[in-house]
């Protein structure tokens, strides 16, 4: 039956946990797009016939619409396998911030790493017109402007905005602005000590 | 109002659900079927077919998305709801549809369900209906179970759910889980991505 690979590839996404990426399936796209070709080539063959006379628009009216019906759901299967993907690496964006780990990024093809490297710029052009907002900020209602925190990891120097530099070392703990800290505390450098 | 019309007009050109992935599925369901033209050209498409061409009269499954795309209004073909949707299952959910092990019977039963009752069938009314009166017979349990019990295993419950249900449940708990977060003051603790929950969480399976 037709539409079997286009299935195949919305499955495999939708298999997908929601903190990974699998690399995109170039091979399964194609053989859709092959699939595709061979339908459209049946139907612009078809279609010669049926404008000859109505007799044979009528026989073969039902044959063209299934092949149509085929054509139209495989590009809706590969535009939603597309674009859950894309809908992910936003996803991740806001949850972890513009530089994803390495597992995700080795996954992300090349005009699918094109286009994460334009939303973060535009991104960023959007919070710089709202005067430096950081929308991607206080996750959750903030209480104070700064916070406890411990260190993870062995991580460096880290320069604060007033010119202080932090030595973040192996369990070394901290009391830093709120907006320094919580990109850290995302990408699981640092991490919040409850009040 | 103004703002209907102008969302009706979007769905006819773009449906809401074009990309989603649970309605993609949901039209996967496989109807039984009786051609009433023939097909010509298409004859490989049926195993048990040797000739060139399907001929009117032929019984063979079709995926909903293709009885659903005109086929069926135009008369090319007609065909029987899947068991789950038939009326000796209608009575059982009109008995009581909250015992039901609706994701055995159809995993996407509403989202199938919906995409049915839009067919040229005679027993779409009823099935509208029923799919209604399944629902509000279940939604209760749901969201009783999801708010109420913090530490129970309700593994099996959520079985007998189908994907909607499931989608429900889980808005449902998770919304009990940030009242509760409020409650012990933790909402305002700022924690890792879920990449790094998880990297972390391989990484310890991976010492042990």
């Amino acid at each position: 039956m037709f539409g079997e690979k286009a299935v195949a590839l919305v499955k495999e996404e939708h298999r997908t946990p929601s903190e990974q990426l699998q690399p995109l399936n170039e091979d399964l796209i194609r053989q859709v797009l092959a699939e595709m070709g061979a339908l459209c080539e049946a139907n612009k063959t078809d279609i010669d016939i049926m404008r000859t006379d109505e007799g044979e628009h009528e026989k073969m009216l039902p044959s063209f619409l299934l092949r149509h019906s085929a054509l139209e759901h495989n590009r809706r299967c590969t535009l939603a396998y597309l674009k859950a993907r894309l809908d992910r690496i936003i996803r991740f964006r806001w949850d972890h911030g513009a530089v994803l780990p390495e597992e995700i990024q080795v996954n992300l093809q090349e005009h699918e790493k094109q286009w994460f490297s334009k939303y973060n710029k535009n991104l960023a052009n959007y919070m710089t017109s709202l005067h430096g907002l950081d929308l991607t900020q206080n996750t959750v209602p903030p209480k104070s402007l700064k916070i406890q925190v411990r260190c993870l990891q062995e991580y460096g120097e880290l320069e604060t905005e007033s010119g202080e530099i932090v030595m973040l070392t192996m369990n070394s703990e901290h009391y830093l602005p709120l907006s320094e800290c919580e990109p850290l505390i995302r990408q699981g450098v640092l991490q919040h000590m409850g009040s | 109002m103004s703002f209907d019309s102008q969302q009706q007009d979007v769905d006819s050109v773009i449906p809401r659900d074009y990309f989603s992935i649970d309605s993609i599925l949901a039209e996967q369901q496989k109807l039984s079927c009786v051609l009433r033209r023939s097909f010509f050209g298409l004859g490989y498409l049926d195993a048990s077919n040797s000739g060139e061409h399907l001929v009117s009269g032929t019984k063979m499954d079709l995926p909903l998305w293709i009885v659903g795309s005109g086929l069926a209004d135009k008369g090319f073909l007609t065909c029987e709801l899947p068991k789950a949707y038939q009326e000796a299952n209608r009575n059982i959910l009109l008995a009581d549809s909250s015992v039901v092990d609706l994701f055995k019977q159809a995993v996407h039963f509403y989202g199938t369900g919906l995409r049915l009752i839009k067919l040229p069938h005679p027993e779409t009314p009823y099935l509208a209906v029923s799919l209604v009166k399944a629902f509000i017979g279940r939604f209760k349990k749901i969201m009783d179970s999801s708010q109420n019990s913090r530490n129970q295993d309700l593994s099996t419950l959520l079985a007998k759910l189908d994907t909607k249900e499931r989608e429900l449940f889980e808005l449902s708990r998770e919304s009990v889980q940030t009242l509760d977060k409020w409650e012990r003051r933790e909402s305002n603790i700022i924690g890792a991505s879920t990449l790094v929950l998880h990297s972390r969480k391989r990484k310890r399976h991976q010492l042990t």
